[in-house]
């Protein structure tokens, strides 16, 4: 785990370097969206309270015009009836009007907000001023006599009058013209300030489009790149798993060899000269015939030692390998060790071995041995079972191997302990399953399944050696 | 004295030479081929046709048990003395089932072998006392541990003669002449016996025979089978 350290720490720093870029290139782009929406907003507010204070003062503007323009025609009007009126009576009601249109006009002009601001005040200034020397024109003629108005009223209304009413409606004609035009300067201000927002947002979309596919390509990158290192990083692993894989399965083979070859050569060369040396000696006794008893004696006592060697020798070949399954089969040699263990424990074992084929591949007889052996021995020391039953069947792709206790059995929730993962390391080698099914107090079934090569499919072949346990003998006796 | 031909067949020239001086000894015995291996031993009864072949059992190439079936299926009047380490039940009745009725380990072999051959030579059937005693301690425990009745109880007493007569390596006909009964009535009894100890082949038979001590092993076979 040391040795990987450094390489753990780098591959965080790049992590938290890539993390740095996505949030600053995703956090800039938001903040873009944010700052270019707020603005359009209020952007847009501001063009809609301007376009109706536009509105607003334009529409107010126009109707004091007309109020000024109503009551200038009004007083010319009052004034006229005045003037020409010969009913006393009726004269004095129009001086009483046209008294009243003065007092409201004046009112008017003392208003400061009466008036749009328009940007030249000056034609306000000439408006009132005009106005205020209008009713001053006027102001002698409404003390006038009777007299005096049959007499210059006329001459009054033509050459005052007249001009000057029309000179004030001029001016308020023009200031209604100037009012319409500021409204439209106002709609042209307006019109620019939404191709000034337009132009902006396109600006803005184009820098966070340019900004979001530029993200969006690194991004594609950087996962590309990811995806490309994980796929290496699995395929890595994968080997890495096929070798650990094939490794194991080496080391199971070269134990295996190892320990049939050192069986073998304890029988062979340790077992075989301690036979002859036996020999040797039952010779030596019988010329030793014609000596003393006590010779003889020592001779007999070489020989027992000579024999309990021999023993030992054989039980420790057997215990590395035993020999019943490359002499007599896999069967004979599961039956031989049930009945070791049987003998050792007081366990009941059965096996019972069908219908299997005549040749057993030999790395497959040596796996089903070890696995009964390892299970067994799982048994005696944990499981605290009477009864353990071997099974051995096969079929043309197969062959399968149960043992099954009556144990107290054990709930899987542990760690594997070193033997089941040897079990599973030998099925996985030859590209077996292995299920164990236990539960507390229901015993435990261990079963493997190894998948037979075609070759060794079953077939009767003369001659076998394998597994016809249930034939006669040929009896030459019978 | 009839002349007794014999084959020897061991990978180890030592065993080879001490068998060969062992066999020496005995002036009607007659070693007429020597094998290293299964298969030489096979070709070598094939062609020699001895009357006892003496096989090790871990042998190259074809063991001994394969070979004394070989040997059983092709040559005739030939019987099999196996010359072994191994006293376990599983070796034994393999070899039984491969026909073999000399049955001698290596540790006793030198005190064994010349009875074992004579035995077989005369039909009889030899088990080194050794194999009959371990296979029958085990036997008593298995019977104590589970706690089980002996079946042997449920043979009658001529049943009980057969069986041992049959495990000597005696022919019904045999049997039917030596007690004076007719073949079907010595089958009928076999078939009995069969039934009731639950026997599949000859073979169980014997072993069974072996491990109660029915019948007597090593000399006391030989001569009371002769």
């Amino acid at each position: 785990m040391a040795a990987e350290a450094p390489g753990v720490t780098q591959v965080a720093r790049s992590f938290l370097t890539t993390r740095t870029v996505l949030a600053f290139g995703f956090g800039v782009l938001l903040i873009l969206l944010a700052l270019s929406g707020v603005n359009a907003v209020r952007v847009l507010s501001k063009l809609q309270s301007s376009d109706e204070v536009t509105l607003r003062e334009f529409l107010s503007g126009a109707r004091q015009l007309d109020e000024v323009r109503t009551a200038v025609y009004l007083s010319g009007t009052y004034v006229r009836d005045y003037l020409l009126e010969p009913d006393l009576e009726r004269a004095e009601q129009s001086r009483l009007a046209l008294s009243g249109m003065r007092f409201k006009m004046d009112a008017m002009l003392a208003d400061p907000n009466a008036f749009p601001r328009l940007p030249d005040q000056r034609m306000y200034q000439s408006l009132k001023q005009e106005l205020r020397e209008y009713w001053e024109a006027l102001d002698p003629v409404l003390r006038w006599t009777a007299g005096q108005r049959r007499r210059e009223g006329y001459r009054f209304l033509r050459d005052v009058v007249l001009p000057r009413r029309s000179s004030t409606l001029n001016i308020a004609d023009t200031i209604a013209a100037v009012n319409q035009q500021q409204l439209m300067e106002q709609d042209h201000r307006l019109l620019d300030m939404f191709s000034i927002l337009r132009n902006r947002l396109i600006g803005a979309l184009v820098l966070m489009f340019c900004f979001g596919f530029a993200l969006a390509c690194a991004s594609t990158v950087h996962l590309l790149r990811l995806e490309r290192q994980t796929l290496a990083h699995l395929s890595e692993v994968t080997m890495a798993r096929q070798e650990l894989r094939s490794l194991s399965a080496k080391l199971v083979d070269t134990q295996e060899n190892e320990r049939k070859s050192i069986s073998r050569e304890l029988h062979d060369a340790v077992g075989q000269s301690m036979s002859a040396v036996q020999f040797e000696l039952h010779d030596l006794a019988v010329a030793l015939a014609p000596y003393p008893e006590a010779l003889r004696t020592r001779v007999d006592r070489i020989r027992e030692l000579v024999e309990s060697n021999l023993a030992m020798t054989r039980n420790m070949a057997l215990l590395l390998r035993p020999s019943m399954l490359d002499d007599l089969g896999l069967s004979a040699a599961l039956q031989w060790q049930a009945h070791q263990v049987a003998r050792s424990t007081g366990t009941e074992i059965r096996v019972e071995a069908e219908d299997l084929p005549p040749e057993i591949p030999d790395e497959h007889k040596t796996c089903i041995f070890r696995l009964v052996q390892e299970a067994l021995n799982n048994v005696c020391r944990h499981a605290n079972a009477d009864v353990v039953l071997i099974g051995l069947r096969a079929d043309d792709a197969k062959i399968t191997v149960t043992v099954q206790d009556n144990g107290r059995g054990f709930s899987r929730n542990g760690t594997k302990g070193l033997g089941l993962i040897g079990m599973q390391e030998r099925v996985d080698g030859l590209g077996g399953t292995l299920k164990i099914q236990s539960g507390p107090g229901k015993g435990t079934v261990v079963e493997a399944s190894l998948p037979l090569p075609r070759s060794f499919a079953k077939s009767v072949a003369p001659g076998d050696v394998e597994e016809h346990e249930h034939n006669e003998i040929r009896a030459t006796s019978l | 004295m009839a002349e007794v031909r014999i084959l020897i067949a061991d990978d180890h020239a030592i065993i080879r030479r001490g068998l060969k001086a062992l066999l020496a000894h005995e002036p009607d015995f007659e070693i007429v081929a020597e094998a290293v291996d299964g298969r030489e031993a096979v070709e070598m009864a094939q062609r020699t046709h001895p009357h006892v072949a003496v096989l090790d059992i871990a042998m190259p190439v074809l063991n001994g048990i394969e070979a004394a079936r070989q040997i059983a299926a092709h040559v005739r009047d030939v019987q099999v003395v196996m010359l072994t380490v191994h006293s376990d039940e599983c070796y034994l009745l393999s070899a039984l089932k491969a026909g073999v009725r000399g049955y001698v380990l290596k540790s006793s072999a030198e005190s064994e072998t010349v009875e074992a051959v004579r035995a077989v030579s005369r039909g009889k059937a030899f088990f080194s006392p050794k194999v009959s005693r371990i296979l029958a301690d085990d036997y008593v425990r298995y019977l104590g541990r589970q706690n089980v009745q002996d079946s042997y109880d449920l043979l009658t007493d001529r049943e009980r003669q057969i069986l041992r007569m049959l495990a000597e390596g005696q022919s019904n006909k045999d049997v039917a002449t030596v007690l004076n009964l007719s073949p079907t009535t010595v089958v009928c009894h076999r078939q009995h016996i069969f039934q009731k100890l639950n026997f599949h082949s000859l073979a169980d038979l014997i072993l069974y025979s072996i491990r109660k001590g029915v019948i007597p092993t090593g000399t006391e076979a030989a001569v009371h089978g002769g």
